[in-house]
C-alpha cells in the first residue's frame, strides 16, 4: 500500500470574476522513501495541490470540490481539523515557496524554529534549542549559534529559505512536501541541501514531494516526475524516461525552453501563447491552442492520462493514438 | 569607461550583530558589502552572482540607498546619491527601479494588479490618464500575464505570477537602470526564457542598463555582458561573461560553475 494515495483531487477558487479550477482531477501515489517531482507551468496548480493535502487552502475563496488523499488510513481531505493538525508539521511537513511570508517577522528565528518541536514532541526548551542549532548547522548557516536569535529580516533570502527547510525537517517527518525549496540558494548551498535530503531519506525512509522549476535538480533527485498543465497532470514517468523520451508536447516544449541548454546570444526558445483561463469551461485539450502538434480532434476531445509505455502515462490524444 | 551611468567607489554597508534575549549586546559586525568599486556603462548588463549571504541584495539596496551606507559613494549620472537629500533621492529612484527578491513582500496586498501598475503611471504622468488601461494591459502581456486577470489581488496569483507582477511594475516607469534581484528563479523555464528575451530586448532597444542578480550562472551568462562574482561582501572576480564561464580564476567561481546541476539523462 502506498504511503500516500491521492485520487481525483479537485480544488477551486470562487472569486468575484468566476470559479477557477486550480486543481482539476489530480491523482498520484507516493511510496515510503520515494521522491516524486512535480514540475510544470507557472500557475498550473502545483502549490495548490500541496496546500490541499495539508488543509492549507484558504476557504473561502478556496474549496476542495472532491477527491481523496489517504495517508495511513486517514483521508487528509475529509478528516477532522484537529487530526490534520496533529499530522501536519509532525508526520507531514511542508517547506513553503515564499519564505518571508511564512516566517513571522516579529519572532526570532530561534523561537520559530523550535515551535514545531515544542508543539509535537515532549521536549524541554533547552533540548529543543540544541536540536534547532544542530539543524541550522546541517542546512549550512554559518555561525549558527551567534545568529540563532536574529530576526528574519536580518537574514538573506537564501538564509531564510534554509531556516524554513530546518523547520520542516526538525520533527523528522515521514513525508516532506517541498515547494521550490532551493530557488533562492546558490548552487553550492543547493547541492548541500539536496545531499541532506538524500541522507534523511536513507536514514529515516522519508518520502519527498519536490515541486520545482529546475529540471536539472529533478533529474538528479527524483525517482518519478509528473508534469502539470492547467490544473491537470499531463505526463507522469520515471525520471529517466521523462528526460530521455518525453512524449507529451508540453513536456517536450518545456525541455526545449531550458535557458541553460540554449546558446548565448540568440533569442531563447519559449512556448508561444498563454495558459488557458481556468474559469472558462474547458473543451478539448487545454494545451491544444499552444501545441505545434494539435489537430482538430484535440480541440474536441478531453484527453485522459493513460499509460503509453512502461511506467509512463501521457494525456495526449495523438500520443495515445500513436500518431506522434 | 567613457560614459558610466553608475559609479560605485569603495562602497561599504555593515550591520551590527546583536545577541542576548533581554540585554542586547553588540557581539560583532556583518560586513555585508565591503569596499566595492565598480563602473557600469549605459546599456550594459552586469550579472551579479555569489554565495547565499555574500551581500548581493545588500549591494542592490545600497545602490538605491535603502540601507544606511557605512562608507564610500554611489554616483548616478554624476549625482552622488550618498549625499543626496530625500527629495533628490526620490527623483533619482524614478529612473532606477528594483525587482525585489521576495515579490510578495514588495507588493501591496490591498492593491489589485491594475492599481499596482496604474499608480506609478499616473503619479509620474508616464502616459495620459485615458491611456493608462491600455498601458497596464500591455505591461501585463509583456511579462506573460493575461490582462483579464488585472482585477485580481496579489494573493490570488501563484508564486511565479506574482514575480511577474513585480517585474511589470519595475518596467512601468521606463527606468534607465533596473536592478533585478533573482527575477527568474521562481519561474518555469519557458517563462524564464520569455523574461530574459524581454529584458534583452529592452537593453537593445531602449539602451536600458541592467544589474541582474542570480545564483544560476547558466542563466546569468545569457543576458550578461560582464559577470561579477561576490564572496563575503567583496567582488572577487569580474570579467566578460564568457571568460568567467569558460576560464574562472577564483576558487569560489570554480566551485559555482562545477556545482551547476545538469540534466542526467542516463544513470
Ligand atoms: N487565493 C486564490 N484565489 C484565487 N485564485 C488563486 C488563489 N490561489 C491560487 N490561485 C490560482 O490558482 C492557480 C494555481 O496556483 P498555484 O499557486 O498552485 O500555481 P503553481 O503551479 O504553484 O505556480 P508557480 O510555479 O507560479 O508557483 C493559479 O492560476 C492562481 O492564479
Ligand atoms: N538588516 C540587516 N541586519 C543585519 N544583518 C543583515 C541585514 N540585511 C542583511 N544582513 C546580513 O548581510 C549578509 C548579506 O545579506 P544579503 O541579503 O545581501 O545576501 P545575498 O547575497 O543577497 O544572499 P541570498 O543569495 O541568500 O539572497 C547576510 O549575512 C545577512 O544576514
Ligand atoms: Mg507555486
Ligand atoms: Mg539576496
Amino acid at each position: 500500500m502506498p504511503l500516500l494515495e491521492v485520487t481525483d483531487l479537485r480544488t477551486s477558487f470562487h472569486t468575484r470574476s468566476g470559479i477557477y479550477r486550480a486543481v482539476d482531477g489530480v491523482s498520484f501515489s507516493l511510496e515510503k522513501g520515494e521522491t516524486l517531482g512535480i514540475v510544470g507551468e507557472s500557475g498550473s496548480g502545483k502549490s495548490v495541490t500541496c496546500y490541499s493535502l495539508l488543509g492549507l487552502v484558504p476557504t473561502p475563496p478556496g474549496r476542495i470540490e472532491g477527491g481523496r488523499a489517504l495517508f495511513d488510513g486517514v483521508d487528509l481531505l475529509h478528516c477532522p481539523p484537529a487530526q490534520l493538525r496533529a499530522i501536519r508539521g509532525k508526520r507531514i511537513a511542508m517547506i513553503f515557496q515564499d519564505p518571508m511570508t511564512s516566517l513571522n517577522p516579529y519572532l526570532r528565528i530561534s523561537e520559530q524554529l523550535i515551535e514545531p518541536l515544542l508543539i509535537h514532541d515532549n521536549i524541554s526548551k533547552a533540548d529543543a534549542l540544541a536540536r534547532g542549532l544542530a539543524m541550522l548547522d546541517a542546512v549550512g548557516i554559518q555561525d549558527a549559534a551567534q545568529r540563532l536569535h536574529s530576526y528574519p529580516h536580518e537574514f538573506s533570502g537564501g538564509m531564510r529559505q534554509r531556516v524554513m527547510i530546518a523547520m520542516a525537517l526538525i520533527t523528522k517527518p515521514e513525508i516532506l512536501i517541498a515547494d521550490e525549496p532551493t530557488t533562492a540558494l546558490d548552487v553550492t548551498v543547493q547541492a548541500q541541501i539536496l545531499e541532506l535530503l538524500k541522507k534523511l531519506q536513507r536514514d529515516l525512509g522519508m518520502a519527498v514531494i519536490f515541486v520545482t522549476h529546475d529540471l536539472a535538480v529533478v533529474s538528479g533527485l527524483c525517482d518519478r516526475v509528473q508534469v502539470m498543465y492547467a490544473g491537470r497532470i499531463v505526463e507522469a514517468a520515471p525520471t529517466r524516461t521523462l528526460f530521455q523520451a518525453p512524449r507529451h508536447p508540453y513536456t517536450r516544449a518545456l525541455q526545449r525552453s531550458i535557458p541553460s541548454l540554449q546558446p548565448k546570444g540568440r533569442e531563447l526558445y519559449t512556448i508561444p501563447g498563454m495558459p488557458p483561463d481556468l474559469s472558462q469551461p474547458a473543451s478539448g485539450c487545454a494545451f491544444a491552442p499552444r501545441c505545434e502538434q494539435a489537430v482538430a480532434a484535440c480541440q474536441a476531445t478531453d484527453p485522459r492520462l493513460q499509460p503509453v509505455s512502461a511506467g509512463q502515462s501521457t494525456a495526449c490524444l495523438r500520443v495515445q493514438n500513436a500518431e506522434i | 569607461m567613457s560614459d558610466p551611468i553608475l559609479q560605485l567607489k569603495d562602497v561599504s554597508t555593515h550591520f551590527p550583530v546583536e545577541s542576548g534575549f533581554l540585554f542586547k549586546k553588540r557581539t560583532g559586525t556583518v560586513k555585508a558589502v565591503d569596499g566595492i568599486t565598480l563602473d557600469l556603462a549605459r546599456g550594459e548588463v552586469l550579472g551579479l552572482v555569489g554565495e547565499s549571504g555574500s551581500g548581493k541584495s545588500t549591494l542592490a539596496r545600497t545602490i538605491l540607498q535603502l540601507v544606511p551606507t557605512t562608507g564610500g559613494t554611489v554616483v548616478l549620472e554624476g549625482r552622488n546619491l550618498t549625499a543626496a537629500t530625500a527629495t533628490e533621492l526620490l527623483a533619482a529612484r524614478r529612473g532606477l527601479q528594483m525587482v525585489f527578491q521576495d515579490p510578495f513582500a514588495s507588493l501591496n496586498p490591498r492593491l489589485t494588479v491594475f492599481a499596482a501598475l496604474a499608480e506609478p503611471l499616473l503619479v509620474h504622468g508616464v502616459v495620459p490618464p485615458d491611456q493608462v488601461p491600455a498601458r497596464v494591459a500591455a505591461l501585463m502581456e509583456q511579462v506573460g500575464l493575461a490582462p483579464r486577470d488585472q482585477r485580481k489581488y496579489p494573493h490570488e496569483f501563484s508564486g511565479g505570477q506574482r514575480q511577474r507582477i513585480a517585474i511589470a511594475r519595475a518596467l512601468a516607469l521606463e527606468p534607465k537602470i533596473i536592478i533585478a534581484d533573482e527575477p527568474v528563479s521562481a519561474l518555469d523555464v519557458s517563462i524564464q526564457a520569455q523574461i530574459l528575451n524581454l529584458l534583452a530586448g529592452l537593453v537593445r532597444r531602449m539602451n536600458l542598463t541592467l544589474i541582474f542578480i542570480a545564483h544560476d550562472l547558466s542563466v546569468v551568462k545569457h543576458i550578461s555582458d560582464r559577470i561579477a562574482v561576490m564572496y563575503q561582501g567583496k567582488i572577487v572576480e569580474l570579467g566578460p561573461a564568457l571568460d568567467i564561464m569558460e576560464r574562472p580564476q577564483h576558487p569560489y567561481t570554480k566551485a559555482l560553475i562545477s556545482a551547476i546541476p545538469r540534466i542526467e539523462r542516463k544513470s
